[in-house]
């Protein structure tokens, strides 16, 4: 064989891997998008929490929005049945009140409007590190789509370019898990053990966060209130149970947090539920800030008690 | 600069361009240059060490090379060895054995102040000090000739796709290698982008899935009841494998693509039927360099039972303390010498063929022990390694519903189910052989790695394992 034919033969091949490695990539993205809208049709069939609210599918009566402490804090089967009235518990794991905001407002925007809204208030505590999960909804979300442009931009460049990578993460698990079921009766169903309560003591981190709440998580919640209101909703700040050491002596912070809040609810006339100190067994507790279902069995009677799902008697008719 | 990382992709795409374009020394230099920006990405500071251990081990090289004093040579030798265990003396174990000296003597009740020397550790200290000491060992045996390029050994010494985890390579397998001037191939390109993407695979979509659920269980052993635990242990046990045997395969991958053909890391270490068949499998780089410059040295299996026992305790204790100033490592090393021992002691060595069905148990039982011994080598401390352990065997929770994070549990379960299936199909069929038979499965191969690792990937996550030893 000749040089030049050799050459020849090399540059064919070279030609022909590139001609490969470029259709390799075109399989990429079409599959890529393919795969993405498969699971957008999985995704808006869910019985996930979050997938009925982007897929227009609720209708409640009673809104609870928050974060594990609404999830935990609110069974909504339990009181659906006692009371009657529908109820959806919006609350997700980690989730902010300026996230809370936004979601309020799209579900505003997709669903009929409630006629109470229940904000359990400590999701004023963390940030919105849950924003990154809420990719799965920037398509049908501008709100969360501006959130992770102007907080995780490559992140957002990532869910662009490629579909799926919208889809990666424990929301989508959870997604697929509820297809054809509801998660509404998502609580914990474990117990603390009793060495862990005995010995808990909250860690600087948590003290700290009861006091150093930035302006912005407390304008967020103002937002909140003032939509509800425009609407007509019936707006109530609740505070579901701590593990007495949580909040006790131990955690100079919570009192001036509790201060606040109540200084907060008489400026937006609304009413404060504060439930923090109400419950001191154990068993009721999964962990130092979250109740477990027996415990949530002993907080509805207390709920009950004092009225706090009258609603149907005394608020909506007064509207 | 994280393989895992843009920055790091940015850096190897130029210097993959870069390498094919130049040749001969021009090449050589921007090897070195390259690797030196890659270590300084991480902390310049330690630059001037890595440089000195390469000029040291280089002279010493020199010096041994035609030299036939027996006495002069061993001096050398050990002023070698010396300077390399004396810098991983000091950043790796100082701070260590000032403060188990302390503590030795506040038990004896003497008053005694050490003090404590905060060191930072350079990373990947003890993956460059074992392989320049390799070299000098080689040179001084007289297995291979000192190198006369300074250029070439510091290369060696400093080659960035291994300089920081391993694969830990000898000098007679990779100065050759540098030796010659390796045209770009498109075979190389494909088999080294099929061992990134694998590394991948295992980094992102396993082992930092499953970091998910284990890294929070060690860092507050006492929230989680028996089966979360046992979980844990399981998970970590592949957690381990997938970080560390992930960031073999793209270095390897990285090399092969350059030209170069590094050793197997990681050959399916949990189908294992013995422990020493699980040592031949696991860190390979590692297991043989403590066996060919440690074990075998200290005697090995020459000089009776009592003496072959005592070696491989020692050698697995310091191979165990090789990964880290801390007890729970040694009690790791002391585990495995132990079992080696035992396995020795019963005749319970590799599997016959025709085994059948106690091959599988052996593996499970070879499984099990490993497991064990990864809480020991993961605990923060021996306490909290003994509470893991007393947990476990507490039987108390065992509901799927006292585990906590049960979605990520179940995503970690389904990954670690996937990977056997991987792995026992990669134990029966040779799947290069495979592929090149049928090249359409390449991008099978391809795409569903890339598929997987967009929907099941875990990134923007902590550094790789070995990296902290």
């Amino acid at each position: 064989m000749t040089g030049k034919k050799i050459q020849s033969q090399a540059g064919r091949q070279d030609l022909k891997s590139v001609l490969i490695f470029m259709l390799g990539v075109v399989l990429l993205f079409v599959g890529d998008r393919g795969l993405g809208r498969m699971c957008e049709v999985f995704l808006l069939s869910s019985g996930f929490r979050l997938s009925k609210v982007y897929s227009g599918a609720v209708r409640a009566d009673i809104l609870i929005l928050g974060n594990s402490r609404g999830v935990n804090g609110v069974f909504t089967p339990k009181v659906e049945e006692e009371v009657g009235l529908n109820v959806f518990n919006m609350s997700y794991n980690g989730m902010g009140i300026q996230l809370a905001d936004n979601l309020f407002q799209d579900y505003l925007e997709l669903n009929p409007s409630p006629k109470v809204l229940i904000v359990e208030v400590t999701c004023l505590i963390g940030d919105d590190t849950l924003l990154k999960d809420l990719k799965i909804f920037s398509a049908f979300s501008d709100r969360i789509q501006r959130e992770l442009q102007k907080r995780y931009l490559s992140l957002y460049w990532m869910g662009q370019l490629f579909s799926l990578y919208r889809f990666n993460g424990e929301m989508f698990s959870r997604i697929l898990y509820y297809k054809g079921k509801s998660d509404q009766d998502w609580i914990n169903r474990y117990r603390i053990s009793q060495e862990r309560a005995i010995s808990h003591r909250p860690s600087l981190n948590q003290i700290e966060g009861f006091g150093t709440i930035p302006r912005s998580q407390w304008d967020s919640l103002a937002s909140i209130i003032e939509i509800a209101k425009d609407q007509g909703i019936l707006v109530r700040l609740y505070v579901s149970p701590y593990l007495p050491a949580h909040v006790g002596e131990l955690n100079p912070q919570f009192p001036h947090f509790l201060g606040k809040l109540h200084d907060f609810a008489e400026r937006f006339d609304v009413e404060l539920w504060d439930y923090s100190s109400a419950i001191s067994e154990m068993k009721a507790f999964a962990d130092p800030i979250h109740l477990n279902l027996d415990g949530y069995h002993i907080l509805h009677e207390i709920l009950n008690e004092d009225g706090f799902f009258d609603v149907e008697l005394t608020d909506i008719q007064r509207m | 600069m994280l393989f895992t990382s843009i920055e790091f992709w940015g850096f190897a795409i130029c210097f993959i361009a870069s390498y094919f374009t130049l040749h001969g020394k021009a090449r050589l230099w921007l090897c070195l240059s390259g690797s030196y920006l890659f270590y300084g990405y991480w902390d310049w500071r330690f630059l001037g060490l890595i440089f000195a251990l390469t000029s040291v081990n280089f002279v010493i090289g020199k010096l041994l090379d035609g030299n036939n004093d027996r006495s002069f040579r061993k001096v050398c030798l050990c002023v070698s060895i010396s300077s390399s265990l004396g810098v991983l003396g000091f950043f790796k174990y100082c701070g260590f054995f000032l403060e188990s000296i302390s503590d030795l003597f506040e038990r004896l009740g003497v008053d005694a102040e050490l003090g404590t020397l905060n060191v930072i550790l350079p990373v990947g200290i003890s993956f460059y000090t074992f392989q320049a000491m390799s070299y000098t060992i080689d040179v001084y045996r007289s297995n291979i000739d000192g190198e006369r390029s300074f250029l070439r050994f510091a290369t060696y010494i400093s080659f960035f796709p291994q300089l920081v985890a391993g694969p830990i390579v000898r000098a007679s397998e990779f100065l050759p290698q540098l030796r010659e001037d390796l045209a770009f191939s498109w075979a190389n390109l494909l088999e080294g982008a099929v061992l990134v993407t694998w590394g991948f695979v295992l980094k992102s979509l396993v082992a930092d899935s499953i970091a998910l659920f284990v890294d929070p269980r060690f860092g507050n052993p006492q929230a989680f009841g028996s089966l979360d635990w046992s979980l844990t242990v399981l998970f970590y046990a592949f957690q381990i494998y997938g970080d560390f045997a992930g960031y073999s395969l793209i270095a390897i991958g990285i090399a092969k693509i350059l030209g170069f053909d590094f050793p197997t890391n990681f050959k399916l270490p949990y189908l294992s039927t013995s422990f020493s068949d699980f040592w031949s499998r696991w860190h390979i780089s590692l297991s043989t360099w403590l066996r060919d410059y440690l074990y075998i040295p200290l005697g090995g299996n020459r000089c009776g039972k009592a003496r072959t026992y005592v070696n491989l305790i020692l050698t697995m204790v310091l191979g165990g303390l090789w990964h880290g100033a801390s007890w729970n490592f040694v009690i790791w090393g002391l585990i495995h010498g132990t079992l080696l021992c035992l396995q020795r002691l019963l005749g319970f060595s590799k599997t016959r063929p025709g085994d059948g069905i106690f091959s599988v148990l052996r593996c499970l039982l070879v499984f099990f022990c490993v497991c064990a011994a990864w809480i020991f080598f993961r605990a923060s401390s021996l306490d909290d390694a003994l509470w893991i352990f007393s947990k476990i065997l507490s039987f108390e929770q065992l509901s799927f519903a006292d585990v906590k994070q049960r979605f990520i549990a179940v995503k970690c379960l389904l990954l670690v189910l996937s990977l056997v299936v991987l792995e026992l199909f990669r134990a029966r069929f040779d799947c290069w052989s495979l592929a090149k038979s049928h090249p359409a499965l390449y991008f099978v191969f391809f795409l569903l790695s890339g598929w997987a690792l967009l929907l099941g990937g875990t990134f923007g996550n902590d550094a790789f394992i070995y990296f902290q030893f």
